[in-house]
């Protein structure tokens, strides 16, 4: 998993990636008019 | 209240527009702050620092952008989330709808999206209104969606966008017009 940190890339660290992982356990809605 | 010394070409005094709440006459206009265009694919773009490099320090917060271009390859249903100075705790900031302790902005559409989110800091409040326009291809229409937060903050220090599945296109554009 790739970050944009002010101006560098670079891979996400094992907490950053728990985190988003966690955030996509999380979604609450779901979008109804996707095409 | 005290006006006399927000002037042109004098900067602002923050405190003082803070005290003076929605006057948002006396605001003496935007300072493209930090324009930010990736060239990789990435989950999250964060930044703390202006342009030049300088610490970022918003005292009346801004207009924030963020658009797809012209990208046509984004993810369908791409969920972004917001957090403002790494404050992450749910309890904290009031959303509307939110996501892993974050403000939840709405979804990138497939052909195009633009999250367009006006900051303000009023007496110690910081603010966040977003809407979303965005596109989707195949049938999916034009819409626009809403949200926003409020938390007690007196100034954007850092800026965090991310998404929960899916990507951050190359050609992406994020802008921080900072109100001065």
């Amino acid at each position: 998993m790739r970050v944009y940190d002010n101006g560098i890339y670079r891979d996400a660290t094992p907490e950053e990636e728990a985190e988003l992982t966690a955030i996509q356990e999380e979604v609450i809605e779901n979008e109804p008019n996707m095409g | 209240m005290e006006w006399e010394n927000v002037v042109a070409g004098q900067r602002a005094d923050p405190e003082q527009i803070n005290k003076i709440g929605n006057q948002v006459s006396a605001y003496k206009g935007l300072r493209l702050a930090r324009r930010i265009v990736l060239t990789e694919v990435v989950s999250s773009i964060t930044f703390d620092t202006d342009d030049d490099g300088n610490p970022l320090d918003s005292r009346l917060g801004g207009e924030l952008l963020l658009s797809s271009g012209s990208n046509d390859s984004i993810g369908n249903g791409t969920q972004v989330n917001m957090q403002l100075n790494d404050i992450k705790s749910n309890s904290y900031w009031y959303n509307v709808a939110s996501a892993g302790s974050s403000m939840y902005i709405g979804y990138m559409g497939n052909l195009f999206s633009l999250n367009a989110i006006s900051i303000f800091i009023l007496n110690g409040v910081a603010v966040a209104r977003s809407t979303i326009t965005y596109r989707y291809a195949g049938g999916g229409g034009d819409a626009v969606r809403g949200g926003g937060m409020t938390m007690p903050q007196t100034s954007i220090n850092s800026i965090r966008f991310f998404v929960a599945v899916g990507t951050f296109p190359i050609g992406t554009v994020l802008e921080w017009w900072e109100r001065g």
